[in-house]
């Protein structure tokens, strides 16, 4: 069962902020019915150079809908893994000055968000998301 | 009367009877002629519905309340032609007594409340919502303004809103305080490289700034720059995991070595260089004639100049009394018939929202205000963005028209069904148009214009079928409202 | 050896501190290079250290819509473009293998006898891409163009080429200032950005110039209104903006209005109607390929009496390789090659090539040695080149030396992007350098059209 794709368009930015937002929905299947009640919450992300910040440490069990701005020079991308290293969903490579949600459902536990392009998780682009019950 | 000056008009009743007679005639004959003018007056002012006090109209309203904020409403304009110039600054320069609130509803977009924090965009419509239902619409216009003058851009969105409410609580209170606060705030020393400026590698960008843009502008010599640099050593940025960083104060990293800064000796730290240069002579002017520029479209006069300074110096260099000061001023009220000043972006959005009882409904304001140069939290430099006339060109003026398309669609003006017949004459068209977009203040050529639009938008009907071509009535309305609200003379106030 | 990756990219975070404060004590945030100028007006942060005044005195409009007024086409290439890949040295093949340690081109094609290859994705297209059109004598390239002492941050570099400045503050574009000397006051066509933002490279301090993707998203719209009643509408626009009024603040508002209207007059008769498209290009251009429906609308406008001088152009392809160079550069490229090929042929069918000089350039080069990633990090000494049927021909710029790399074992510069701006402006626009690039002749010059 999957969930819909949620389209979001937007025009090239001009005076502030560049990019084009693309919606890279990946959706694990899993059971509908429970999945209806659950929220989906949004979660901002941050990325430059090397830093890659959440601005929510924890959110409730659910959808999360990460939405990652990349406000570094070089591309960067969002890996959500599990504490053992288990790859769940990612994006692309994001340019600079642009952004990109990625929208998946979390059951509660911990959760492991890096930038996995060359050495930029060891250079420090790396952060943990807690799924509350 | 005192006593002296009952002596002294009974001596002039003894001195001379004739001479007093003629007074007295004199006297009876000016309070007839004030009778009469006072008649005369209350005829004019019953013929213009609410104008209030002598020299305080709903012109003087409108100007005010755009240059103080974002626009009013009909209902606005004409109570507080009413209550007078000094009740209406009292309330426009100190907000409603309890604090700002907002007014109304929280918007829904796309079917969820905003978050501002998560969902891009969301703190662009969370702030532009503030300014749209706020009961103290000064507050935010000077957010906006602090905003600009204090432009940081492209940090992480949980810091840009914790100095937004920063900028907020010291709008218009203390500069100094404020400048204090601007100065330990994260997203700005992450921004100017404050944070991680050691006494062993000083950076000199936060002290250049902060002499150059933030507080005097000239005056100020590149020896002091490094001086005042070395004095503002020892912040370090402490990052955490949710994008948020505390600034903190290490002793060890800062130069507390002698300094030379502005002509004065001293182991400076860093409220030693925002003292030094909130005493310095020229940051009164400076910032007196930008906070000017930001209300009035014409340069102020030298001795306007002067005389905003001392009152500046005289309240301890609060802001309040200042911004109070030049919206009393005469010169904002020139002209009251041809608005000269440029609306930014932000206002004009918010402004036609505003006035026109429409609310944030839509995402469409945050590329609306991209399009147009204004990106609140994206200023384009350290050095804010440039004002007046450099707003207008022809992309952006495009991008100005399209707005009525959303506002007419969306937001209160809305044409419901049945309340335009296609028989209302030329005139009263246009009269229903302007009232349903807060009777906009436009020049007689502009309405002149709409009118003859109005009066010609069916030629192309066969008059037999003009009574049942209600839907070109309805589009007439969509087309009138739309163009009161975009024309040239709504991007002025 | 191949270094640690990103090394680049460490080099910004490290750039001397003296240029790194330089830079950001400017005012000029890290961003200005990807945002597009405000709106189309962007003006002067006013600083006397700039030796631009903030209004100009826009000359007449009939010099600037002459029939037969020369074009000059900015192309550009985001990310920095690899210099040794585009035009491997193979020549010297074996050093050239060394530094990029198996990620190096394998057979790349010969350029002639110029003892350089060229990457084979430029040899895709019409009538041979981009090494066709050097082979007909259309392309001049320019290696190892960058400036001394190079800014590796993409927003710096890129800021720089964009205003011909090496400076700290906001200032308008090159080809803005350019228009400011010589445009008109009332034709915004004259500086066209294909793209809904305005290119850096076109921002002017006052003379106007226009935004567009397309002729169809120009007019004065109002939704659910067409036909006699639009026409209606747009008058009573005309009639409103035309009103006499005085101030700064009223003209400035006033004449946007006309001109806004202006762009949607002059362009309407090339907007889409009934599925039929005025504009289309009498040759094939890459299908799905955003530079190329961009170019062909270039090449289509110039070609009608608007008014164009200058146009400015965004590729959309990746260039900033710091992983998977090969076969990211290769499907760039190949965009790049399919389109200006097609370009060119455009131009050439619609008979106005003789009137257009196109300039292709990138923020700066790469590292000569690969990275861990199979890629490369900012460097120094690019690649540049011009194209029409009037560009010098050949290599116009000496190759920089595979083994006497610069202190940071970049390539080394062998010319200065500011020259090339200079002999452009004086070589194919006709007009006096110094006005528009602080101390040109300092850069001396270089024949870059016939």
């Amino acid at each position: 069962m999957t969930e819909a794709m949620v389209v979001w368009r937007r025009t090239v930015l001009a005076g502030g902020v560049l990019g084009a937002l693309l919606l890279a929905a990946l959706v694990a299947a899993g059971p509908a019915d429970a999945r209806r009640q659950l929220p989906t919450t949004s979660v901002g992300v941050g990325a430059r150079e090397y830093r890659l910040a959440a601005y929510r440490t924890s959110v409730p069990r659910g959808t999360v809908r990460f939405n990652l701005a990349n406000y570094g020079e070089d591309g960067h991308d969002l890996v959500v893994r599990t504490l053992g290293g288990h790859e769940l969903a990612r994006t692309g490579e994001v340019r600079a000055g642009r952004r990109v949600t990625l929208q998946l459902p979390l059951a509660p536990g911990t959760y492991r968000l890096i930038c996995d392009l060359a050495d930029h998780e060891a250079r420090g682009m790396r952060t943990t998301l807690k799924v509350t019950r | 009367m005192s006593a002296v000056g009952v002596a002294e008009a009974a001596q002039a009743v003894v001195a001379d009877e004739p001479v007093a007679e003629a007074a007295r005639r004199r006297r009876r004959a000016r309070r007839a002629a004030r009778r009469r003018h006072g008649r005369r007056q209350a005829h004019r002012r019953a013929r213009q519905p609410s104008a209030g006090s002598a020299g305080w109209t709903e012109a003087h309203v409108r100007r005010l309340f755009w240059r103080a904020g974002f626009g009013a409403t009909p209902v606005e304009a004409r109570r507080w032609a009413k209550r007078g110039k000094t009740a209406t600054l009292d309330f426009v320069v100190n907000g409603p007594p309890g604090g700002a609130q907002l007014r109304g509803l929280e918007p829904r977009v796309d079917g969820r409340t905003l978050d501002p924090l998560n969902e891009w965009g969301d703190n662009v419509l969370w702030w532009l919502d503030r300014m749209v239902r706020t009961t103290y619409p000064l507050q935010e216009k000077m957010t906006l303004f602090w905003h600009d003058h204090f432009a940081t851009s492209d940090q992480d969105t949980p810091m840009m809103l914790a100095q937004n409410r920063m900028l907020r609580r010291r709008a218009l209170g203390s500069f100094r305080d404020l400048l204090g606060d601007v100065t330990r705030d994260p997203a700005m020393q992450l921004f100017l490289s404050l944070a991680g400026s050691t006494k062993d590698a000083p950076n000199e960008n936060f002290a250049r700034e902060l002499m150059e843009l933030f507080t005097l502008g000239t005056g100020y010599s590149e020896r002091d720059v490094r001086e005042a640099a070395r004095a503002l050593t020892g912040f370090i940025a402490d990052w955490h995991d949710n994008g948020t960083v505390t600034i903190q104060y290490e002793a060890d990293e800062h130069d507390d070595g002698v300094k030379t800064l502005l002509g004065r000796r001293g182991p400076f730290g860093v409220d030693d260089v925002l003292d030094l240069v909130v005493a310095h002579p020229k940051h009164a002017p400076f910032l007196v004639e930008k906070l000017w520029s930001f209300f009035v479209a014409t340069p102020p006069s030298r001795e306007t100049v002067r005389a905003l300074v001392a009152t500046y110096r005289a309240n301890d260099l609060r802001i309040k009394p200042l911004v109070r000061a030049i919206l009393e001023h005469p010169q904002l009220y020139r002209k009251l018939d041809a608005p000269d000043l440029v609306k930014c972006p932000v206002v004009y959005v918010a402004g036609a929202l505003r006035t026109t009882g429409s609310h944030i409904v839509q995402g469409y304001p945050t590329w609306l205000l991209e399009t147009m140069g204004q990106y609140p939290f994206y200023p384009p430099s350290v050095a804010g963005w440039d004002w007046g006339p450099a707003w207008m060109s022809s992309n952006s003026m495009r991008q100005r028209f399209t707005l009525g398309n959303y506002v007419v669609n969306y937001g209160r003006p809305r044409v419901r069904r049945g309340s335009a017949p296609a028989t209302l004459t030329a005139q009263e068209a246009y009269e229903l148009a302007w009232r349903a977009v807060a009777e906009p203040q436009v020049s007689p050529a502009t309405r002149a214009a709409l009118v003859h639009l109005a009066a010609h938008f069916f030629d192309d009907l066969d008059p037999d079928w003009r009574d049942k071509a209600d839907w070109r009535g309805e589009a007439l309305q969509a087309t009138l409202r739309h163009l009161l609200l975009v024309c040239p003379d709504s991007q002025l106030h | 050896m191949p270094r640690s990756v990103h090394k680049g990219c460490d080099d910004f975070r490290q750039t001397s501190a003296a240029t790194r404060d330089r830079w950001l004590s400017s005012g000029l945030t890290r961003r200005q290079a990807l945002m597009g100028a405000l709106g189309g007006g962007l003006t002067i942060w006013a600083n006397q250290a700039m030796p631009f005044g903030r209004i100009f005195e826009a000359a007449q409009a009939s010099a600037a819509e002459a029939p037969g007024a020369r074009v000059l086409l900015s192309v550009f290439l985001p990310g920095g473009c690899d210099l040794l890949d585009t035009l491997p040295p193979i020549g010297a093949y074996g050093q050239y293998a060394d530094l990029r340690g198996g990620m190096e081109l394998q057979a790349p094609p010969a350029l002639g006898t110029t003892g350089l290859g060229i990457h084979p994705s430029l040899a895709e297209g019409l009538n041979g891409g981009v090494k066709g059109l050097f082979e007909a004598g259309k392309i001049g390239f320019m290696p190892g163009i960058d400036y001394a002492n190079p800014d590796l941050s993409h927003f710096h570099s890129r800021h720089f080429w964009e205003t011909g400045l090496v400076t700290e503050r906001a200032a308008p574009g090159w080809l803005g200032r350019w228009l400011d000397h010589h445009g008109s006051r009332d034709n915004p066509l004259q500086g066209l950005s294909l793209s809904s933002t305005l290119s850096p490279v076109l921002a002017t301090a006052s003379a106007p110039v226009a935004a567009l993707e397309s002729p169809n998203d120009v007019g004065l719209d109002i939704w659910g209104i067409g036909g006699q009643q639009e026409r209606q509408m747009r008058a009573a626009w005309a009639r409103m903006s035309d009103a006499r009024v005085h101030g700064d603040g009223p003209e400035a508002v006033h004449t946007a209005a006309r001109l806004a209207k202006s762009v949607g007059d002059r362009l309407a008769p090339y907007a889409e109607h009934d599925d039929v498209d005025p504009l289309a290009p009498p040759v094939a251009y890459p299908e799905d390929d955003d530079l190329g429906r961009r170019l062909s609308r270039v090449a289509a406008l110039v070609a009608q009496p608007l008014g164009v001088r200058l146009a400015s152009v965004d590729a959309n392809g990746e260039f900033d390789t710091h992983d998977n160079q090969p076969t990211e550069l290769a499907d760039s490229l190949r965009s790049v090659s399919q389109s200006l090929a097609a370009f060119q042929a455009d131009l050439e069918a619609r008979g106005v090539a003789d009137r257009v000089l196109t300039l292709v350039w990138s923020e700066f080069g790469r590292r000569p040695e690969g990275n861990e990633s199979s890629g490369t990090d900012h460097g120094a000494g690019g690649i540049a080149w011009v194209q029409g049927t009037h560009a010098a021909s050949g290599i116009l710029t000496e190759y920089p030396s595979l083994t006497a790399l610069d202190r940071d074992d970049n390539l080394k510069v062998t010319v200065d992007f500011r020259k090339v701006y200079a002999s452009l402006i004086e070589g194919w626009l006709g007009t006096d350098a110094n006005e528009v690039i602080p101390n040109a002749n300092a850069y001396g010059r270089l024949a870059l059209t016939r």
